[in-house]
């Protein structure tokens, strides 16, 4: 009987270490996979914000101005430029670069895609985990405009949303703002 | 009991095994994401401080100087420092290369700078550059490589210095123009000019098409004026004929010639010039471009060009001509391309004079009309002799015959605005001018393909300056 004892005794203390240690490596490896989904989600929106402040930034390389915006909405803007984003170097061709939102029914959201004539620019045109792109335009001296020859800066707010590893049903969304400047448009302005 | 308990362990530690194993893979990938963040942020800072100081040692006189060793910016030149690693270090990063470009002054340069970033296996990589007042063309640009004249000299008073050249014995060079492909071709302006036939293009802010205008004003100062009775250019050939120079002014087995003209779509009619008083109807004999004559001391050679493009009118009160592309091989054979094609600016305008004269002088209006491009290709090869001719670029012609026989020797040089005429009623009037403007013509030692010679056309019409910074 008591050998019984000391067994079932030694079995439950025994359990309920093992239960403690269980518990806390799936604490540890739950805490570790939402720094790296975080880190990894920063990092990954920083290297967007990167990449469309790059792209605005080539907007009217060799083009006057006041004709480099094409095309601008709430929801997109087409630019012209000498700039070839795709090779990342000046070319001899006039291109049009569009920014807009495209919904390919992924489960990871929509996707920003950074069209150069007509085709998406790979790898960087394609930012992925987007829920929603709103864009504000302003002149040169930082009012807001809708006028597609005064246009010289815009206020890109992108939302992204990526489903957390451990409650798919609650996402975490961020979001971001920044303003995009033409910057080789006012160096070829001059006067500021 | 003892089985079931190695068997609990075995599967605890395997569980675990797997847990830890996640763990380690999360926790492992946060510091390469932070360090490339980390990295990114000294990367874009040491960048820009590369690049600035790059600017700056562009634009000072003493790098220019070090780097061309005092002698002046002709043509494009680059020069790329390149460094090893460590070399130039800034904290994590090294600087691997900087590249200098200017285009044919120290004022239109650009640079190029590569970095790389290292830290705790994480490697980075980033390029900056930036231009200033550097033409477009000049990235990815089809030159002529054997002569090219861009007639951005300004020849002033050429009837003025000859009368003191002649007077003095000093010679002033003042009909040379200059030759940009690098080979220093010998070519001098013939005939009368006022002023200058050299004239600086004029920006015209109300022409529709950006095309039009894109050119003027921005890299090509200058064109050259062709007044149709006795302007021309030669340029002398200085290599022997056959010569395996690869600049050699020979038409042979291969080659190209090109340039940018603005035919007048009238013609010189009667007028009164300074020089020569009072000039003939010159309408039917117009439109030479380049002409490169076979030989000059045979007769039966001297309507034949080792190569040429001129315009033929066909009535003198009509726009409507034709384009000749021609060439003439060794054997005396000619093959030729002549497409239709109508002369569509007003370039010069004749103008009334004290009630009974007429004049010319340069219609400012042109500057509305685009400038057109005429290119010929020749091509021995394979068995086969291809002539190949392009208006603006694209090709409009060719012609192919059988056996790979080479052009003419060329041993007179190059002739641009004339070429000799036979006229059938008046034994004085020899040769066929061009009434226009001319820019940027060339002979380039290859057979441009038709790529090329589109790249050549477009690189010219979107010859503007530019400056952009991509950091």
């Amino acid at each position: 009987m008591g050998v019984m004892l000391d067994v079932i005794g030694s079995v439950i203390i025994g359990a309920t270490l093992l239960l403690m240690i269980m518990t806390f490596q799936l604490q540890l490896q739950e805490t570790a996979g939402r720094i790296y989904y975080t880190s990894s989600m920063i990092d990954h929106m920083d290297a967007a914000a990167r990449n469309i402040n790059h792209i605005f930034a080539m907007a009217g390389v060799g083009v006057p101005s006041d004709s480099i915006c094409v095309a601008a909405s709430s929801a997109s803007i087409t630019f012209r430029t000498y700039w070839d984003c795709a090779g990342d170097s000046l070319s001899n061709t006039k291109h049009l670069i569009e920014l807009k939102l495209a919904n390919y029914g992924y489960e990871s959201g929509r996707v920003l895609e950074i069209r150069q004539d007509g085709n998406v620019i790979m790898p960087l045109g394609s930012i992925l985990y987007i829920e929603g792109m709103r864009l504000n335009y302003y002149k040169s001296d930082g009012t807001a405009t809708t006028t597609l020859k005064d246009i010289m800066s815009a206020e890109v707010l992108l939302t992204f949303r990526r489903d957390s590893p451990w409650r798919p049903a609650q996402p975490l969304r961020s979001n971001i703002q920044l303003k995009c400047f033409f910057m080789n448009a006012y160096l070829q302005k001059g006067g500021w | 009991m003892g089985r079931a308990s190695l068997m609990l362990v075995v599967l605890m530690t395997t569980i675990f095994a797997s847990v830890l194993v996640r763990v380690q893979r999360s926790i492992g990938g946060v510091p390469d994401v932070l360090i490339r963040n980390q990295l990114n942020k000294e990367i874009e800072n040491v960048s820009d401080y590369v690049l600035r100081t790059a600017v700056r040692n562009a634009n000072s006189e003493e790098f220019l100087n070090s780097v061309l060793s005092g002698a002046d910016v002709v043509g494009q030149i680059s020069h790329t420092q390149t460094f090893a690693e460590g070399e130039k270090r800034i904290g994590h990063c090294d600087i691997l290369s900087i590249e200098y470009s200017y285009a044919h002054s120290g004022d239109h340069y650009k640079v190029k700078t590569h970095i790389r970033g290292f830290m705790q296996g994480v490697e980075v990589f980033r390029d900056a550059e930036m231009a200033f007042s550097y033409p477009m063309a000049t990235l990815g640009k089809v030159v002529p490589n054997v002569v090219y004249l861009e007639f951005e000299r300004l020849l002033l008073f050429t009837w003025l210095t000859d009368i003191i050249e002649w007077l003095t014995g000093i010679e002033f060079n003042n009909r040379m123009l200059a030759d940009s492909s690098g080979n220093n071709y010998e070519s001098e302006f013939h005939g009368f000019s006022f002023i200058s036939p050299a004239a600086p293009y004029t920006i015209d802010e109300d022409a529709l098409d950006e095309e039009v205008d894109s050119w003027g004003g921005a890299y090509s100062k200058r064109y050259l004026k062709f007044n149709g009775y006795d302007n021309w250019v030669k340029v002398n050939n200085k290599e022997q004929p056959g010569s395996e120079e690869p600049d050699s002014l020979d038409t042979d087995y291969e080659f190209s010639l090109m340039c940018f003209a603005k035919i007048d779509k009238d013609g010189r009619n009667s007028s009164y010039t300074l020089d020569k008083w009072s000039l003939p109807d010159y309408r039917k004999q117009q439109g030479t471009l380049i002409w490169i004559p076979s030989d000059e001391t045979d007769v039966s050679m001297r309507y034949k060009p080792a190569a040429g493009i001129y315009f033929n009118t066909t009535s003198k009160t009509s726009e409507i001509g034709t384009m000749n592309f021609i060439v003439t091989q060794a054997t005396g054979d000619t093959l030729m391309v002549t497409v239709p094609y109508t002369r569509k600016t007003p370039v010069w305008k004749r103008e009334r004079f004290l009630i009974f004269f007429h004049v010319y002088n340069i219609d400012p209006n042109h500057a509305r009309y685009p400038w057109n491009s005429y290119g010929l290709t020749y091509e021995a090869k394979n068995g086969k002799s291809v002539l190949t001719a392009y208006i603006d670029g694209q090709m409009v012609g060719q012609r192919i015959k059988d056996g790979a026989v080479r052009a003419h020797k060329s041993e007179y040089g190059m002739i641009l605005g004339r070429m000799p005429y036979p006229h059938p009623t008046d034994g004085n009037i020899g040769y066929r001018h061009f009434f226009g403007i001319m820019d940027q013509a060339g002979m380039d030692a290859q057979a441009f393909t038709p790529t090329d010679m589109l790249l050549w056309h477009q690189g010219v019409m979107k010859s503007t300056l530019v400056q952009y910074i991509r950091d």
